[in-house]
């Protein structure tokens, strides 16, 4: 008998609860209801977590579309932006040229000839430049315990950039990050070539020797 | 239903050009507006509008989360408008230490920030009110963009006028409408 007056007592209280229509939460959100109606309201909402809820999410949206003051970009500004766009070519689909350029040494910390070699002694990385076309070759060969480091940065654009540094005793790659910068993988003395590959273009450095 | 970024993103890496005017028209306030908070006038917003977008097509291949686009978009713009400033205009701030200000010796205090992060977020949640007011049908659209974005509130009865329908049912069409932008924004 408790237990079904107890059961009786909740489904009277849930009825009792009739939510604030959603049109009406919209009009108080919007500021649109009278006084009288906004303070029969509040009643209703001091009590209902759902109600509250509701309106607080509609006057959040309501405030944030009122004070939209955000600017359009200038048509012609808009325009030159869509100009930007050239539609690609899909790689796997046209073979590209690729433009194959010898590095010419214009710098070398120690002036060297240029049928150069790299000694180890040295205490610090020698710095090589190369000029090729449109680029610059900033090229760094440091000894490391005995080995040596090959790295650098191309001075332009370098999209997708590679670096493949071969010899008869050791080959090594390198990916360049966004700068274009890259360091290889230590490689023992030895005679090596330097291809740096991007876009349609491929560098090739003269053959060097890195030795004791 | 609107095309997600991500889409537009991978549509662009393959050529189509109907995807970056879709990314450029969905963006453009925003990417514009950020530079305008932070008190750049009208060439040097357009300036940064251009490098943020010239920026996205460069790295466009790169974006390793196409869905997170829009963090990237606001990341960018908000960084090149800071570098912008920082090294056209920036006028110092002084401020002085010490009990009297007399007394105070003037420091020079670089402005770095901007753009407060509560303006910021602001422009972010309108921007996604924006999308979402883009994805409804056409009549919502344009009830919603006469009540809420017009300099002046048209009243119910122009309302109707405009839309060809009685003033009686604007009430629940704007009610029917922002549940949709609700439902849109939580999705």
């Amino acid at each position: 008998m408790k237990r079904y007056l107890r059961r009786l007592v909740k489904v009277k209280t849930k009825m009792k609860i009739q939510h604030i229509p959603f049109e009406k939460l919209a009009d108080m959100a919007e500021r649109r209801q009278s006084p009288k109606e906004n303070e029969a309201m509040h009643s209703h909402l001091s009590d209902c977590q759902d109600c509250s809820n509701q309106l607080a999410k509609l006057e959040k949206l309501v405030n944030l579309m009122l004070t939209d003051t955000a600017e359009d970009a200038p048509p012609a500004v808009v325009a030159r932006t869509l100009n930007m766009f050239r539609p690609r070519e899909m790689k796997e689909e046209k073979p590209s040229i690729i433009e194959r350029v010898m590095a010419v040494l214009s710098f070398d910390s120690r002036q060297l000839s240029p049928a150069f070699g790299v000694r180890s002694g040295q205490s610090v990385a020698r710095q090589l430049l190369f000029s090729v076309g449109e680029h610059d070759l900033d090229l760094r060969v440091a000894p490391d315990d005995g080995a040596w480091v090959v790295s650098g940065q191309v001075l332009g654009e370098c999209e997708n950039g590679e670096v493949l540094l071969r010899g008869a005793s050791a080959s090594e790659s390198a990916q360049m990050n966004e700068l274009c910068e890259f360091t290889l993988p230590r490689v023992p003395s030895g005679k090596y070539s330097l291809v740096i590959s991007f876009s349609n273009t491929e560098i090739e450095v003269p053959e060097f020797e890195l030795k004791a | 239903m609107t095309v997600s970024d991500e889409k537009l993103v991978l549509a662009c890496r393959k050529g189509d050009e109907a995807a970056w005017e879709a990314l450029v028209n969905r963006y453009q306030r925003l990417i514009y507006t950020i530079p305008r908070r932070a008190g750049l006038d009208e060439d040097q917003s357009s300036e940064i509008f251009q490098d943020v977008f010239a920026t996205l097509l460069r790295k466009l291949d790169e974006i390793e989360q196409p869905e997170r686009l829009h963090a990237w978009i606001v990341t960018t713009a908000r960084r090149l408008t800071w570098r912008f400033i920082k090294n056209e205009k920036s006028p110092a701030k002084t401020v002085s230490y010490g009990q009297d200000e007399d007394e105070g010796e003037a420091v020079q205090v670089p402005d770095d920030a901007p753009l407060p992060d509560e303006v910021l977020l602001k422009l972010e949640e309108q921007q996604k009110v924006r999308r979402a007011v883009a994805a409804l049908d056409e009549r919502c659209r344009k009830l919603i963009q006469m009540l809420f974005y017009q300099p002046v509130s048209p009243s119910y009865t122009e309302i109707a006028a405009a839309l060809g329908t009685t003033e009686g049912s604007i009430g629940p069409t704007r009610s029917r409408c922002l549940q949709k932008m609700l439902r849109l924004m939580e999705s």
